[in-house]
């Protein structure tokens, strides 16, 4: 490969300047068509947005644990500066005598930043990163492509998803505050929120989230289609689809849920803002009584005037119907990474590709048919209740067969335990406790008791926490080499993974107790008000909990330092393949010039040759065309 | 830079890029609109039986409509087909024919359909007249008192499900009133080229009229509340008045819903005033005539307040109405340029044509669905 490399090299300056001269500034890195600058715009904006997203879920969390203290440092501390930036709705001062002792988290803030914290973390956090980041940077050069099918078409996708993050983070500081009806945004609660005097008709929370879904789900729709066209059609002369690699083919099937399901949501969006904007009862029932005579909002308690009939119902329907899938829009693509980072580390071809390939059609499949089990509890019929219980236990079989076929690519191999990979392998585990522990809520019988509680809480952030969120993170370790030309440094690559790892399962195990105890998960001080008898034995958790949680917002940056430690002087690559992959993007100059190869790309071989007997080396790109017969006997 | 299979079809697949790309698109419009439809269904399911409006739309217009869009359906085709044989003229000609169909279609809406419901539904009485009505609005009996306050203005109008709450307990309107907002100028103003003297003289007309319609109580026309029911049984005993039965009648048709035949209620029609939908089996106490002058016409941004049906169909043919706004710019723009893509890119010319017509059926194969569901069923 030495002399390829140096090929790659030697031919930089010269090969690729012909068809394109060099851009501005705000071209070639802000309005940029270039399919991997997009990718790391929406990655840094992702990673911006969980960052926020986790630092809303920390202050919620002392809310919990210290439910009756104000927050640390008083009027100048971090309670002074919460208040300053969120105002007194959200953080409220707490008077001793007639100066201030503090500021505490406000019911209502709490409600805020348990709806945002959801939505941002799903919607702004994990999909941009995960598909939109690392599906746009890595898939076409792993399919040998020079740039997305649809590059300015590409970049309006980016811009509308910055326009949906511009909205979302305004509407923090509108009067009333961000959306509080959670990320699910339920009516009738999601119709009334955020209206009445004092309130902008329509720049208030409520009313700024559903605009903000409608431009994010606008961006995610034409992404799909950019993703699916540019996979369908601008495959590399001998990328079969049986040669297409394993994150490619997440990628494909990710933006399919994507494509089909997102518009439900989108319809329903508009239905709750014609609910919301013009007074609509699309998700109003009759008769809703809002308020009371003393009620400071100027609801007077009587029956809200607008025509009814609405089902509340309806909205959850479309809601699931996009957000089941969406669970899987989170986890195929980290199911992707974790794939291409363990072939490539265990030094051995995945075994069962095409298991795992049809494993997720199935998967696919089944999850537009499993919504209504996020809903039985409203009423539904044990008939429709026993399909789609029944349903979602089938969709377990694929689930089952993805983890099992990574577990078994690590059996044999010699396996480098560098930092993607031990967050790669930590995933295995940690999504599998995420998978199992969901079985028990499939069921309605059982679900009816946990709904809501925190055990439903620690099964999704098992599945999208140290889930899909590690997987991310071995994914930028792994391409980290490829985009900035330098590694991450292994010594606090390794300290991120371990105080992870330990501090997100104290964070999240504790909640399955909880849960089982019967903690909800709305309570804003944790259960101490009003539940404390009932719940008092699981109470000792909460500080637990929450310290772990702090922990855990500080290892996180490690990851930052590292992050722009290594981009600056982290240690150069020797090479343009420093991982020895076999896949196509380690086939390009180091960082990728616009148009990605300086070689023509033909494809001879599948995805994930390591070690193949007789080979002089241990892995064979995809691209290297098969040797001559030694005995040719024609 | 070139991306490949932009104009020529990628051979292993047979398709090129955009024509993948749109019919991506189609895909995920299909599940936006039938989300949509979605909603339709669970309004239509979820209104009490018997009150979801039928016939109030103008089903020859629409019909009209359903053929113009289907017109451009096939002229954009034949446009297609004319520009592959390298028919310039014809192909502009039909582009043009396709993109003045959109128009007619939307002009249709705009001008008409739409604006229609803004001028039939709904009126409040003014602030400053609400005190008149008090008596008769302020109380409503086993439902309650409704507070009037700065915040609320008394609010009349109509859906066919809102038979328990308050707007439905409200009043009715009286048949000139609802003609009124049928022609929404107000006949008390000036009209254009009259003189002052006529002017006054019709003004005090109307007032002769207005004071003959002064409110009035079941009483002053000398029923008893008791009675009602009884009157309005259509088999009432020969031996009652028959001229206070009639009276009594004229009075109450206009309130009551029991009587009259909700399918075919049709407020669009002053001829046809007969059912007041918004009115469920509910005898009125009181009674009363509103007058116009009182009256504030409620905006068209109340409309799908008052009404779910029109909520639903505002939002599906509006987020429709956008498509094909979206496909008379494209086809538009495309007829500006011609001249420059078919001299030099023939080929991708073609393209564009057919891809943009795939996403104008779409539009009409949306609307095919639209037109039963909200004109016909």
């Amino acid at each position: 490969m030495a002399h390829a490399d140096a090929h790659a090299h030697d031919s930089h300056g010269h090969d690729d300047h012909h068809d394109h001269h060099e851009l501005g500034f705000w071209r070639k890195w802000v309005f940029s068509t270039d399919h991997k600058v997009i990718g790391m715009q929406y990655t840094v904006t992702g990673l911006a947005f969980l960052f926020f997203g986790f630092g809303l879920m920390m202050l919620m969390r002392w809310s919990i644990a210290h439910a009756d203290a104000v927050l640390p440092g008083g009027d100048g501390g971090l309670g002074g500066l919460m208040n300053m930036m969120f105002g007194p709705r959200v953080f409220a001062a707490v008077m001793d005598g007639s100066a201030i002792k503090g500021y505490m988290l406000t019911t209502e803030g709490y409600n805020v930043f348990g709806a945002m914290h959801g939505t941002i973390m799903v919607f702004f956090g994990i999909v941009p990163i995960a598909f939109a980041g690392f599906g746009n940077y890595v898939m076409p050069l792993q399919i040998g492509a020079i740039d997305m099918a649809f590059p300015r078409l590409n970049m309006m996708s980016f811009w509308a998803f910055f326009i949906s993050c511009v909205v979302m983070v305004w509407s923090f500081f509108v009067e009333g505050g961000a959306a509080k009806s959670g990320w699910t945004n339920y009516p009738p609660l999601a119709g009334i929120a955020d209206v009445g005097p004092g309130l902008h008709p329509i720049l208030n929370g409520g009313t700024l989230w559903l605009i903000g879904m409608v431009f994010n789900i606008t961006s995610s729709l034409l992404g799909s289609v950019n993703f699916i066209t540019t996979i369908v059609q601008l495959r590399a002369p001998g990328m079969t689809w049986g040669r297409l690699p394993f994150f490619c083919w997440a990628q494909f099937i990710t933006a399919y849920l994507l494509l089909l399901a997102f518009p439900p949501l989108e319809s329903a969006a508009v239905m709750n803002l014609f609910d919301r904007v013009f007074g609509s009862s699309f998700f109003m029932p009759t008769g809703l009584v809002l308020g009371s005579s003393t009620s400071p909002l100027g609801f007077d308690g009587q029956p809200l005037a607008f025509s009814g009939g609405g089902s509340p119902v309806l909205w959850q329907h479309l809601f699931w119907f996009l957000a089941h899938p969406e669970v899987y829009v989170l986890i195929l693509p980290a199911i992707g990474i974790v794939t291409e980072v363990i072939a490539c580390n265990s030094r051995k071809p995945i075994w069962g590709y095409k298991a795992m390939v049809g494993a997720i059609f199935v998967l696919a499949f089944l999850s537009f048919i499993v919504w209504a089990h996020h809903m039985y509890m409203t009423g539904m019929g044990p008939k429709v209740a026993a399909f789609f219980q029944t349903t979602t236990i089938l969709i377990s079989v694929p689930s089952v067969i993805l983890l099992t076929a990574l577990l078994l690519s690590l059996w044999g191999g010699s396996i480098r335990f560098n930092t993607p990979m031990l967050f790669a392998t930590a995933f295995l585990p940690m999504f599998g406790i995420g998978g199992l522990t969901g079985i028990p809520l499939a069921f309605n019988a059982v679900d009816l008791y946990l709904h809501d509680t925190y055990y439903v809480i620690a099964h999704f952030h098992y599945v999208v926490a140290p889930g899909t969120i590690f997987a991310l993170f071995a994914g930028v370790y792994h391409w980290f080499p490829k985009a900035a030309g330098r590694m991450m440094s292994e010594f606090w690559g390794k300290m991120h993974f371990w105080g992870s790892l330990i501090a997100m399962n104290c964070l999240f195990m504790p909640m399955f107790i909880q849960g089982m105890a019967g903690v909800h998960r709305r309570w804003w001080d944790g259960g101490v008000s009003a539940y404390a008898q009932t719940v008092e034995p699981v109470l000792k958790w909460n500080g637990f909990i929450s310290t772990a949680a702090w922990v855990l917002g500080l290892i996180q940056l490690i990851f930052v330092f590292n992050f722009f430690w290594s981009m600056f002087f982290g240690k150069k690559v020797k090479s343009d393949n420093p991982w020895h992959a076999t896949t196509l993007e380690w086939d390009t100059p180091t960082p990728p010039p616009h148009g990605n190869f300086i070689k023509e790309i033909i494809v001879y071989r599948g995805p994930y040759e390591y070690s193949v007997p007789g080979e002089d080396k241990d892995y064979t790109p995809q691209s290297e065309p098969p040797k001559a017969k030694e005995n040719p006997t024609v | 830079m070139e991306i490949p299979y932009t104009v020529k079809p990628r051979p292993d697949t047979g398709l090129t890029n955009p024509k993948l790309g749109i019919w991506l698109f189609i895909a995920s419009e299909i599940m936006l609109f039938g989300g949509l439809f979605a909603g339709y269904i669970f309004m239509r399911q979820g209104a009490d039986p018997g009150y979801w409006p039928t016939g109030w739309l103008n089903v020859p217009v629409g019909t009209m409509n359903t053929f113009i869009l289907i017109l451009s359906s096939v002229t954009v085709i034949l446009s297609w087909e004319a520009l592959k044989m390298h028919r310039y003229r014809a192909f502009k000609n039909w582009l043009l024919l396709t993109w003045v169909c959109g128009l007619i279609f939307l002009g249709v809406k705009l001008s008409y359909e739409w604006p229609a419901k803004f001028h039939h539904f709904g009126a409040y009485v003014k602030e400053e007249a609400a005190e008149k009505y008090d008596q008769y609005l302020g109380n409503l009996g086993d439902k309650g008192t409704i507070a009037r306050n700065k915040n609320r203005r008394f609010f009349i109008g109509g859906h066919p499900n809102e038979g328990g709450m308050k707007q439905a307990s409200v009043p009715y309107m009286k048949k000139e009133l609802f003609d009124s907002f049928v022609d929404r100028k107000s006949s008390l103003d000036k009209k254009t080229g009259e003189d002052d003297a006529t002017y006054q003289k019709r003004l005090a007309d109307e007032q002769v009229k207005v004071d003959a319609a002064k409110p009035k109580r079941l009483a002053d026309l000398g029923v008893k509340e008791a009675d009602i029911p009884e009157l309005l049984k259509k088999d009432l005993p020969a031996d009652q008045s028959a001229a206070l039965r009639a009276k009594v009648l004229a009075e109450l048709n206009v309130i009551h819903l029991h009587t009259l035949d909700p399918e075919n209620a049709n407020p669009f029609d002053p001829d046809n005033d007969k059912a007041h939908f918004w009115q469920r089996d509910q005898v009125a106490k009181e009674h009363v005539v509103l007058h116009k002058e009182d009256l504030a016409p409620a905006h068209g941004a109340l409309l799908p307040r008052l009404n779910t049906y029109l909520a639903t169909y505002f939002m599906i043919t509006g987020l429709h109405g956008l498509h094909v706004l979206g496909g008379v710019i494209v086809f538009f723009y495309f007829w500006v340029t011609a001249k420059k893509w078919y001299e030099h890119h023939h080929q991708q010319l073609c393209n564009r044509i057919e891809v943009s017509g795939l996403f104008w059926h779409l539009v009409d194969l949306i609307w095919i669905f639209v037109f039963p569901i909200f004109y016909l069923l």
